[in-house]
């Protein structure tokens, strides 16, 4: 079986910082796993038309290799691009095994090492493991009768077939998160009816993105460190429309105002704006950016419906209330299962036990990227690591610069594995519930952020205060086990 | 417990003892009284009661809570190199012990090398131990020791595990010293990096101590069985001049029984010992805290 030091599952925005990380701190013998045939995660799967990074572009790199973005959003391509580059700057192509979709990662009590194995039936011995799939990467299908009996084409937003042209067709879209709002407004452009099945209405505010000038690119290119500038602004207002959710009420009530005021300047219809208005609390679920959402809503061949959906036909679509609808095409917009953060990878721990069956209580890991049982083994973009503002790339460096600290420390210590106390990660949880409790994710709607009624997913406090955290790398926190060689390693 | 000095000046004052206290160059009674005095200012917090007592013959410095009743017995054995030091060396931690988990913590004041040599101050340990687990059961105590007081914390249990006695609820082992035969010049780089002890103060301490006996288990326990032991937590630093007797006890302990592991990165001989002062060893003692109330049953303190 071939051996590696570190193996690294998953080549998106975590997994390559990961990897950067790993060689700045003298880490060299690592190998990058992706499922694909090639880099870019999130970026890479979502194609569908309209894809574009709702974080503000400034924010939506890595503070090591700063770029400078065409647009305030940038698009789904350009983003992809600027993974591929990074993968070249940092000579990142020798670590990267393509088409290794993992299925397994067992832990060996008696070698003490990591067993990894993926669907081609290979099998690689690691040390140390590092789980970098992300949180949003299986597409969620919803649970409605008749699924798959619909004769015309169906697919997934994050699954998007090119080859079905949608121009002149009737289409369903069911959904209405973050990708249908990106989404139904380029199919509204084309299809003769499009027509869009709604759960609960989302919060929305204005996007605006403009073209970055060329003034702009001309000056972020020479002055780098005026988007750096830039770059701290937008930190801090994120941090700002965090507050709302984390529970300044006063925010909460400004923020509300702004969704509904953003939504009703374009809506005028009295029973369409009913239909737009959320039912629940501001940041409960994802608070989304667009500028043509609403706009394509109002156009005379868009529909919402809030009928909820009864089964799903050979042509098209009924209704509760008994509505038949005929489709030429289905698009689902039903978003990911978030909170199962492996499936359908099996990790296997000390002992046997399973992470899965662990974590279907209810996701914890400690700082997000350690959990007691499971040696050696770290998450990027872990349970309570994910943010309702600000950009997720600040966490995933966060996260990569600790493990890789904590991973020299170990060997510049002569040890050959850590795993986090169990006494440590019960006072992390802790701390957790501590701050989630006045937050609006745990006030009682359905949303991917909670398991049980426990916030799971997202960090409750400001965002600086992770990077702050995490930069605090305390071997003390961890078990651990010395090299069985007192060799310098 | 926020510790308020910068690890600097705690390691400074360990350059300091080395040089001042801890050196082969002086007399035993001036290394012993020179130690004292730099221990004059060890008092326990005010939510400890300290009284000296007697056990089995033996002088025994007894720290209990003042507010409520123990509940139960932790066992701690001074370091020294079995030739210098007492209870006061270690009375800081054995404080925050006792009042973090409402313990009564017994420190043994044994009789030193050369005038006493092995096995007298291991034999004493023994004593103590017994009348301990006699009085109030097994389950009710946890032993620990920290450099030279692991290594007799360590042997009293070993022998007690040989002749089928009862044993500790678990054990603690901080910068144990279990190998007495090693010459530890022979790691310089180790040497250079620990501020607190000298490789020819302690060649000096292992002859004082067991002369032409340093080759038997009982006087360095990592040349004979490690068997029967209850579950360990074993606490180290990586500049701890004594770290590769924990990695072999470590690496040996481990397929025997429990043994939990804990290293303070860059730190050095004791410094787990340092509570309130250094922040590493704050983190360390919330490991012992934990591993002695989960092994005395006082879990969710």
């Amino acid at each position: 079986m071939e051996q590696v030091d570190v193996a690294i599952i998953g080549s998106g925005f975590g997994g390559l910082g990961m990897g950067v990380a790993l060689q700045k701190a003298g880490i060299s013998s690592f190998i990058i796993l992706e499922r694909e045939e090639r880099v870019g995660g999130t970026w890479r799967d979502n194609t569908y038309p309209g894809a574009e990074c709702d974080v503000t572009s400034v924010l939506y790199s890595y503070s090591f290799h700063p770029h400078v973005w065409s647009k305030k959003f940038p698009a789904q391509a350009e983003i992809l691009d600027y993974i591929e580059e990074v993968v070249d700057v940092f000579g990142l192509r020798p670590n990267l095994r393509f088409n290794k979709a993992v299925t397994n990662v067992t832990f060996d009590d008696k070698r003490q090492r990591w067993t990894v194995t993926s669907a081609d039936g290979a099998s690689i011995e690691a040390r140390v493991v590092i789980s970098s799939v992300g949180q949003l990467n299986k597409p969620a299908w919803p649970e409605i009768d008749g699924m798959g009996s619909f004769d015309g084409p169906a697919f997934h937003s994050a699954q998007w077939d090119h080859s079905v042209d949608l121009s002149g067709k009737r289409v369903g879209i069911i959904g209405t998160g973050a990708s249908v709002i990106q989404f139904a407004p380029q199919v509204a452009n084309i299809a003769a009816t499009t027509t869009i099945f709604q759960r609960s209405a989302p919060y929305v505010l204005a996007k605006n993105n403009p073209m970055n000038s060329s003034f702009l690119k001309r000056l972020y290119g020479m002055v780098p460190q005026t988007q750096l500038y830039a770059r701290a602004k937008t930190f801090v207002l994120g941090e700002f429309l965090g507050l709302g959710i984390l529970g300044n009420k006063k925010v909460r009530e400004r923020l509300t105002g702004l969704c509904l005021a953003n939504m009703e300047s374009i809506v005028t219809d009295e029973e369409l704006r009913a239909k737009c208005t959320p039912d629940y609390e501001v940041g409960c679920k994802r608070v989304l950016f667009a500028d043509e959402w609403f706009q394509a809503l109002v156009k005379d061949n868009v529909a919402l419906v809030t009928d909820p959906i009864k089964r799903i036909t050979k042509s098209g679509i009924t209704t509760e209330g008994g509505e038949n609808f005929i489709f030429d095409a289905l698009v689902f917009g039903t978003g990911f299962q978030a909170t199962d953060f492996l499936q359908p990878m099996e990790i296997t721990g000390r002992n046997g036990v399973s992470l899965n069956e662990q974590w279907g209580e209810g996701a914890s890991a400690y700082r997000g990227v350690a959990v007691n049982g499971f040696p050696n083994l770290f998450f990027l973009y872990g349970p309570n690591t994910n943010l309702g503002s600000n950009s997720i790339i600040y966490m995933l460096e966060s996260q990569a610069n600790y493990i890789a600290s904590l991973l020299k420390s170990a060997n510049d210590a002569h040890l050959d594995s850590l795993e986090v106390r169990s006494g440590a990660q019960k006072s992390w949880d802790a701390m957790i519930d501590r701050y989630s409790g006045p937050t609006s994710w745990v006030s009682g709607c359905h949303s991917w952020y909670t398991t049980n009624g426990r916030n799971t997913n997202n960090w409750p406090r400001a965002t600086w205060k992770y990077g702050q955290l995490m930069k605090d790398v305390d071997l003390l926190d961890y078990d651990v086990r010395p090299s069985t060689t007192l060799e310098e390693v | 417990m926020a510790p308020s000095v910068p690890p600097a000046v705690v390691k400074n004052a360990a350059k300091l003892i080395k040089r001042h206290v801890l050196n082969p160059g002086f007399s035993w009674e001036k290394q012993r009284s020179r130690m004292d005095k730099a221990m004059a200012s060890a008092r326990p917090p005010k939510a400890v009661t300290m009284t000296s007592r007697t056990m089995a013959g033996i002088p025994v410095e007894e720290l209990t809570p003042k507010d409520s009743p123990p509940k139960a017995t932790v066992i701690h054995v001074h370091g020294g190199g079995f030739t210098v030091g007492s209870p006061a060396s270690s009375r800081l931690w054995a404080a925050a012990l006792s009042s973090a988990l409402n313990l009564r913590v017994l420190s043994p004041d044994y009789s030193l090398a050369p005038e006493h040599q092995f096995p007298s101050g291991l034999t004493q340990v023994g004593a103590i131990l017994h009348d301990v687990l006699e009085e109030v059961g097994p389950e009710n105590v946890v032993l620990s020791g920290d450099s030279a007081g692991a290594n007799l914390a360590l042997v009293a249990t070993l022998e007690r595990a040989r002749s089928h006695s009862s044993l500790p609820a678990a054990l603690v082992l901080i910068s144990p010293w279990l190998d007495l035969t090693v010459d530890r010049l022979d790691d310089p780089g180790l040497v250079r990096r620990d501020p607190l002890l000298n490789p020819e103060w302690l060649a000096a301490c292992a002859v004082a101590y067991a002369p032409g006996q340093l080759d038997d288990g009982r006087v360095s326990p990592l040349l004979g069985s490690l068997d029967g032991l209850p579950p360990v937590l074993v606490q180290g630093g990586s500049d701890d001049i004594l770290a590769p007797d924990a990695t072999r006890f470590v690496n040996t302990a481990s397929s025997m029984t429990t043994v939990s592991y804990s290293v303070g990165a860059g730190m050095w001989h004791d410094f787990a010992l340092q509570v309130g002062m250094l922040a590493a060893a704050d983190s360390a003692f919330t490991v012992t805290k934990e591993f002695v109330a989960e092994h005395l049953g006082l879990a969710d303190e």
